[in-house]
């Protein structure tokens, strides 16, 4: 998965750096996503043994819906591939991975029906909770499936049986991360503390760049340890600094320890994200009333964005686009989203729409150069290379860094230090085009 | 279209989502709706609504369908012995609708107990019978001639009864100054400038402009559902601290800091949470955070509910806070706060520390989950079986009556609840047949009804009559403490009283107010369990002054006079009472 490079950062004003990039802590995928690639393939490997199906007589087999359906939730095409699978599992009831995979892709849904509101489509659950288990019963041993039945039986407010689930999937696979961590939450609700602590140890060890877990360590600590949860804190920060919660818990527990200054800064730092979090709603909200306005749509979908919530800004980024389909930027957005979950033919078919509808842009361009590198894709990297060099003279020594380093990640050396020079000549003390030129020549 | 912004222009594959399972942001499922199977318990309320004759008494709150969410807060009741002949009457809160004239607009009821669990209505010749749009009921001798006095919160100006004492009241709202015009919710007396008399706070909820909200009948979605709007898009009041000055109340909120913030605010309650002799007044708020009025030693407050842990949730969210209760429920002397709160979030407990500092520890008492199906109002501690331990009662009812014709929730109508708490963790238990009822209830307030020496309970229901839960559970022996204090504080608010039963101590604070809208009665009640006498009474008045009582006996009301040691106390037994 591609993380913002150190220049990268430098480069993007504050506010960004402030409330998208959560860094490390932000970029584990531990689930699959219903618009990623398919999740039984997420963790472990592909769906290989499956149940076969009766053959149909339907010009497309089971199989063939099924693969179709994967292709189009690859392309965050949800809708559409959730009526793949359940094409495909007309044509065959017994399709082990469509059910897993329609079952995945169902969960995240339930909430997508309603966006910013806190709770769940409990229909839209249980109808994925029933893909799940028949998955389940063909395939007893999956610990992924485990997980996911858990996660949904959580959500659906079943804790007994999610526990149950959980701990099957860790008996199953001791390593996966997500699965520790969802049982440590169920733990939580049960109030069996010390086992969740456990489970949240673990999860920490397996997934060091989750701030969730380190902020519920901390939670937990809060009473017995107010040193300990500090520290808990202090690392869930340090992993996402947009973490509102993570300084509330901060500011409480310096409060208790006697650092009052400590304790104000930190609530400080929670308004300020917690503000984000105020002004989403609002413009969520917005969005709901203003149904078919592309703008209220983009609005909150760009706000999502910038807070990390991926899968909301996706979905509202696609609400932008159902309306306003010629919207490039709404492309490069959704573009920059795949691009962050590695699905990178996802993110390349974005961009590269982007760059139809407004070739005037330089972003789309400068990632696309990316994932064409990501993809092998070297006919296009040398396109974009001589395109970018051409378009990026004029442009503002920031735009040309940014495309210099893209150029240096795709091994297209000479031309980023001609970029560079040009940005020099112009501004001889520029630190950041003096960086990647040391970079470039070490 | 736009431009493209800048802080897009750059930004790559900005990498910060974390998990969508994050606690940040992470919708839930709604809770289950299906009641849980409960064990069986001794605890055993039976309803005795219709024998009591208060099923003739019916609340309303506007319209059915709740268009407006002035309809939907209300029905605080209060018990308390008006007469002193040594019962406790009720005191009903009524509501009103949109379009009530002085004629046709609902009475609040003023019903007293005939000694044997039998209520009359005597409203009329006692000189009550508010006609306002009544939310809450506080009891106080706010002029300490030693007759509880009654203060209605209203939508419209408040209203000051004083008590006669001649079985009559008499309208001193104008005289007193206490008729705060805004949407009043919750009150309570204290006196935080330590003059020797009660002062008040009064909690306003919102700006209600009924001929703006009639014309424009503003609604919302609510999981998908159009319901009424607020509080959220409405305007939020400022609180009010009324200041005693010889009998006649100043508004002094700006001046001491009270009007530092708008909230949402419902119940407030007074005590000394930070133990440094002067009484704070904690504000449950709804949808935003909660406030802990800071006590300034009496010139001035400031909020400190953050830095005190009762602002949030543990997870630093704010929650929709209504109801509160002040109880020490695991025998350490400390006060711990529980607030009730919206459907599909838990209901907090937030338990004292020695540092001062509230910890939200509802998961870790294992009171999280099950309140989840529930919208919580009124709520209290209390030893109902007399075994020493205390159980939390919480009443319930939602706010949306639409939330019936869908599955995805709990419904209007709700299940009140009983928790016993064995030590390490809270549990539900089974109330008995009075804990099955389903109603929308607000209010609750817990009283001797009966006079048989254990606690029973009164919870004002919306649009509908209260209900009256006589408690039938076998417990242990009992005591109860009246504190008279000296002075214009008669109510001992701020007062302490720790009461030794062997190894076990017991934190007993009076107050006059009490879960949400609602005042119980005034006295202390401690259950013994096995033993035949509390080993130590040790009260610690409101001015710090202490005094002691040993060996008391179970199975008396000892009533207690501040500064009259033994010899002005008093112990009547129960069956005598």
């Amino acid at each position: 998965m591609k993380k913002l490079s150190s220049l990268s950062l430098l480069l993007v004003p504050a506010l960004l750096c402030a409330t998208s990039c959560g860094g490390e802590a932000g970029s584990a995928e531990v689930t699959p996503k219903a618009t990623s690639a398919p999740s039984p393939s997420s963790k472990k490997e592909a769906p290989g043994a499956r149940g076969k199906g009766p053959s149909v007589a339907a010009e497309k087999s089971a199989e063939d819906l099924y693969r179709e359906a994967r292709e189009a939730l690859s392309q965050g095409k949800v809708e559409a591939g959730i009526a793949l699978l359940r094409r495909a599992l007309e044509l065959d009831p017994n399709h082990v991975d469509a059910h897993f995979q329609l079952g995945t892709a169902l969960v995240p849904m339930s909430s997508a029906a309603e966006l910013g509101s806190s709770t769940r489509d409990l229909a839209v659950l249980d109808e994925a909770l029933g893909h799940l288990e028949q998955a389940l019963a063909a395939r007893p041993e999956d610990a992924e499936l485990f997980y996911w039945t858990g996660r949904t039986l959580d959500l659906r407010g079943r804790d007994a049986q999610a526990r149950a689930m959980l701990e099957k999937c860790v008996a199953l696979d001791p390593e996966h991360g997500p699965a520790h961590k969802r049982l440590g939450l169920v733990l939580v609700e049960g109030g069996e503390m010390e086992l969740a602590r456990a489970a949240f140890r673990r999860a920490s060890e397996l997934e060091p760049g989750d701030a969730g877990i380190r902020f519920q360590l901390g939670n937990l600590l809060m009473e017995e340890d107010p040193a300990a949860a500090r520290t808990e804190y202090e690392a869930a920060v340090e992993i996402d600094p947009t973490f509102p919660w993570a300084y509330h818990g901060l500011s409480q527990v310096l409060a208790q320890l006697g650092d009052p200054q400590g304790a104000e800064a930190a609530r400080a730092k929670l308004e300020i994200y917690q503000g984000h979090e105020k002004r989403l709603r609002a413009l969520v909200q917005r969005a709901g009333e203003k149904s078919d306005d592309p703008e209220a749509q983009f609005d909150a979908a760009e706000l999502y964005f910038a807070l990390g919530r991926e899968e909301e800004a996706l979905t509202m980024f696609r609400r932008t686009l159902d309306l306003q389909p010629d919207n490039a930027l709404a492309h490069y957005c959704c573009g920059l989203i795949a691009q962050g979950r590695g699905q990178s033919e996802m993110a390349m078919n974005h961009f590269e729409e982007s760059i139809y509808l407004d070739p005037t842009q330089f972003g789309p361009k400068i990632e696309l150069l990316r994932v064409s590198a990501e993809l092998g894709n070297a006919s296009r990297i040398d396109d974009l290379t001589l395109d970018l060099v051409q378009v990026v003279a004029d442009a503002e020594p920031d735009v040309r860094n940014a495309c210099a380093e893209a150029l240096l990640e795709v091994g297209k050396k000479d031309e980023a230090l001609l970029v560079l020079r040009g940005v020099l000549e112009a501004e001889p003390e520029n630190e950041v085009a003096r960086i990647l030129l040391e970079r470039a020549n070490p | 279209m736009r431009p493209w912004p800048a802080v897009l222009l750059l930004a790559g594959a900005c990498s910060g989502e974390g998990d969508a399972d994050d606690v940040r942001a992470e919708p839930v499922a709604p809770a289950e709706r299906r009641t849980p199977e409960l064990a069986p318990s001794h605890y055993r309320f039976v309803d005795v609504t219709r024998e009591s004759g208060l099923s003739a008494f019916h609340q309303v709150c506007g319209d059915a369908e709740k268009p407006f969410i002035l309809e939907t807060v209300g029905a605080g009741v209060a018990l308390v012995d008006v007469d002193r002949d040594g019962d406790l009457d009720a005191y009903l809160s009524n509501g009103s609708f949109l379009g009530a004239t002085a004629e046709t607009a609902p009475r609040d009821a003023l019903w007293l107990n005939d000694g044997s669990g039998r209520f009359h209505d005597v409203t009329e010749a006692a000189g009550l019978g508010d006609r306002n749009w009544t939310c809450g009921v506080r009891v106080a001798d706010f002029d300490a001639d030693g007759w509880p006095d009654l203060y209605l919160t209203n939508w419209g100006p408040n209203v000051l009864y004083r008590n006669r004492g001649d079985g009559t009241f008499e309208d001193v709202t104008r005289r007193t100054g206490t008729g705060d015009p805004g949407w009043s919710t919750g009150a309570c007396f204290l006196d935080f400038d330590q003059d020797g008399d009660l002062d008040l706070y009064v909690s306003n909820y919102l700006e209600f402009d009924a001929e703006t909200m009639q014309r424009e009948r503003p609604m919302v979605s609510y999981k998908g559902v159009e319901v009424m709007k607020g509080p959220i898009g409405l305007t939020e009041s400022l609180d009010t601290l009324y200041v005693n000055e010889g009998g006649v109340f100043r508004d002094a909120s700006a001046e001491l800091g009270i009007h530092a913030a708008r909230h949402f605010s419902f119940q407030c309650v007074a005590f000394d949470a930070d133990r440094d002799g002067w009484v704070d007044v904690y504000v449950a708020n709804d949808s935003v955070e909660n406030v802990l009025w800071h006590n300034l030693e009496g010139k001035g407050f400031e909020d400190r509910a953050f830095l005190g842990g009762l602002a949030f949730s543990v997870s630093g969210k704010p929650q929709a806070g209504m109801g509160v209760a002040l109880a020490d429920f695991d025998g350490d002397l400390l006060v711990d706060v529980y607030v009730t709160n919206f459907a599909d979030d838990y209901f907090t407990l937030y338990r004292g520390t020695e540092r001062n500092f509230y910890v939200d520890a509802t998961h870790r008492l294992r009171l999280a989950e099950a309140t989840k199906p529930f919208l919580g109002w009124g709520c209290g501690f209390d030893d109902f079986d007399a075994d020493g331990d205390l159980e939390l009662h919480v009443a319930n009812g939602h706010v949306y009556p639409q939330v019936d014709r869908f599955e995805f929730t709990s419904g209007y109508r709700q299940e009140n609840l009983l928790f016993e708490f064995d030590g390490v963790a809270f549990r539900r238990v089974d109330g008995g047949p009075g804990f099955a009822l389903l109603q929308s209830s607000r209010g609750s307030a817990v009283g001797d009804i009966d006079g048989d020496g254990d606690l029973d309970l009164l919870f004002g229901n919306l649009d509908d009559a209260p209900t009256l839960l006589r408690n039938d559970t076998p417990g242990g022996n009992r005591l109860e403490i009246l504190l008279v204090g000296a002075g214009g504080n008669r109510d001992a608010v701020g007062a302490r009283v720790v009461v030794t039963v062997g190894e076990r101590k017991h934190l007993r604070l009076p107050s006059t107010a009490s879960g949400f809208l609602s005042s119980s009665a005034p006295e202390l009640f401690v259950g013994l369990g096995d033993a035949t006498k509390a080993d130590l009474v040790e009260v610690r008045w409101p001015g710090g002054a202490r005094e002691t009582f040993a060996d008391v006996p179970a199975g008396v009301s000892m009533r207690i006079e501040e500064g009259r040691g033994p010899q002005g106390s008093s112990l009547v037994e129960f069956r005598r009472r």
